[in-house]
């Protein structure tokens, strides 16, 4: 059975047009899809977690099987009797599994936080600050005539954005030839090859070089030794103004080589104001480029459900809100926490090792389909259907526009949503 | 030198498929240089350097990368990890990018995932 227009649940592209071919409840073929698309659909069962496990001690070596009312038993006892305790991950899942986990959050008086605290939470303070022109992929394709990827890569992190939404692509009113792309990173990428003009930064100056453009087009001289101070030479800033002013329809995408290096939220608080300056001379938008493919979606869900997109605390049964604060990172790396629950996320492999230390020390619940690092020093582990492969849901596509996750084989697992719901009534009888 | 670390696309289908493989160790466990740097030391491609910050230090191969001279790259992921700090000055964000690292060639192993969760576990 082939089924079509299949939404791939790995990054913000949510490329929605994807074949998957199933035969006996196995995924055999997938059509359209990235290199990254391909490996998830068809190895999601490698590595995988078989049953329900626990450890009956922290330092126990290995891993009992279990029941999953015993896991769900053992969770809620945990997070009962934790007293500051952390719940972290939510933007590989869907958005109705999200809201579930923000509920369970505020019934246990937890910290809540998602993935934007180590990729896109200076993009989503900055917002905060100063707004944002955004623009739907759809416009980008059928009427930009210039894209600027600033500190990002798809051709590698955002396979295939580049051919979709935002390079080589045709729409109504432009293609690659009418489309001038500019790509401005501190090493010559994949993206930078295939762009018309690369402009190569010194690391830490995205800052500098925002405020020099922004202050040349308000009229201000650009000063003849600004080589030594960004490594970015007065002609190609130049040029790169006249190209911006002279565009009909420009559009900034911006990734990590900007909210993680110095400067962070103040980069990309100057890379939105740079755009709404621009719009004083022509249309310009500014789009942050999220990797995992749920990020939009928590954005908006907990900022329905509690004000707030991430970093949320609600130890005090309100919540409240401050990444420097409530950050998983900052939370782990201060050992504040006393218990975490982890869901579709792997903090021992992408938190820095100061951070993910904490959670050898205390009591630690995974909730996910894979064997992940921060299963292995878990006290339980719940596997899960896949979201976007073995349960369906919501996903907000990097622009914020919701599609709908299809399941395309069954699991024997309940879902991300299905087992919160079980946890928040678990814990409800306690 | 600076160290960036940064997301690549054999890392992400390495990731994808399971983080307990040979193969993502492989991928992840590289620090890639400017070839000139290269030259300039004592290492070679192909041999295994460590890196240092002030947060910790990490055993890398070296490989010939599309980098600037004084920088270090290594992929995102739990080796890449070990040498970034959790201060995050008030953003929650750590740095992930830009800090100051020394590199030096080494005897010592590259540690698998098992063994970096060993030294995380000891205090």
């Amino acid at each position: 059975m082939e089924i079509k227009n299949v939404v791939c649940p790995f990054c913000g592209c949510l490329c929605d047009d994807i074949t998957v071919k199933v035969e006996d409840n196995e995924i055999k073929a997938v059509k359209n899809g990235c290199g990254i698309c391909i490996t998830k659909f068809i190895k999601h069962h490698v590595n995988a977690v078989q049953s329900p496990m626990l450890k009956k001690e922290k330092t126990d070596e290995n891993f009992v099987n279990v029941s999953m009312d015993e896991a769900i038993e053992k969770t809620g006892e945990i997070l009962k009797n934790a007293k500051y305790p952390l719940i972290f991950g939510l933007s590989t899942t869907e958005c109705e599994a999200q809201g579930k986990a923000l509920e369970l959050a505020e019934l246990t008086g937890a910290t809540i936080d998602q993935l934007p605290s180590v990729c896109h939470g200076p993009s989503i303070m900055a917002l905060q600050s100063v707004g944002q022109i955004t623009a739907t992929l759809g416009e980008v394709k059928n009427r930009a005539d210039m894209v600027i990827f600033w500190g990002c890569n798809p051709i590698e992190a955002h396979p295939r954005h580049f051919n979709r939404y935002s390079g080589t692509t045709a729409g109504m009113w432009s293609d690659r030839n009418k489309r001038y792309i500019v790509t401005i990173d501190v090493r010559e990428t994949h993206t930078a090859k295939k762009s018309d003009k690369f402009i190569k930064i010194s690391p830490g100056k995205d800052y500098e070089l925002i405020s020099i453009i922004r202050a040349a087009i308000k009229g201000q001289k650009i000063p003849d030794n600004v080589e030594e101070m960004m490594g970015v030479n007065k002609d190609d800033i130049e040029n790169l103004i006249n190209k911006m002013k002279g565009a009909k329809y420009g559009v900034v995408f911006y990734g990590m080589g900007m909210t993680q290096s110095f400067g962070k939220e103040l980069n990309t608080d100057g890379a939105i104001s740079l755009v709404k300056e621009l719009n004083e001379w022509t249309k310009f938008s500014i789009n942050p480029m999220l990797g995992h493919y749920n990020v939009a979606g928590a954005v908006h869900v907990w900022g329905w459900q509690s004000g707030y997109p991430f970093s949320i605390n609600f130890s005090l049964q309100y919540p409240r809100y401050n990444p420097g604060e409530f950050s998983a990172t900052q939370i782990l790396a201060r050992k504040e926490c006393d218990a975490a629950l982890i869901i579709a996320t792997d903090p021992v492999a992408h938190l820095p090792n100061e951070a993910a230390r904490h959670l050898a020390e205390i009591p630690v619940i995974t909730i996910d389909p894979k064997f992940s690092l921060t299963a292995l020093i878990s006290d339980v582990v719940i596997p899960c259907a896949t979201a976007g492969i073995e349960a369906e849901g919501t996903a907000y596509r990097m622009d914020g526009i919701p599609l709908r996750l299809k399941r395309v084989v069954r699991s024997e697992f309940l879902s991300d949503r299905e087992i919160l719901e079980r946890l928040i009534e678990k814990i409800k009888e306690k | 030198m600076k160290l960036i670390t940064a997301r690549t696309l054999k890392q992400g289908m390495a990731m994808e498929e399971s983080k307990i493989s040979q193969t993502y160790q492989n991928i992840c466990a590289t620090g890639f240089l400017n070839e000139k740097d290269i030259a300039k030391s004592d290492m070679k491609e192909g041999e295994l350097i460590k890196a240092k910050t002030a947060y910790g230090e990490v055993v890398v191969k070296c490989s010939k990368g599309v980098i600037d001279e004084g920088n270090l790259l290594i992929p995102m992921g739990p080796w890449a990890n070990i040498i970034i700090g959790g201060n995050t000055n008030g953003t929650g964000m750590p740095d992930f990018k830009g800090i100051d690292v020394r590199i030096s060639k080494t005897d010592e192993k590259i540690l698998d995932v098992k063994e970096i969760i060993q030294k995380l576990k000891e205090k």
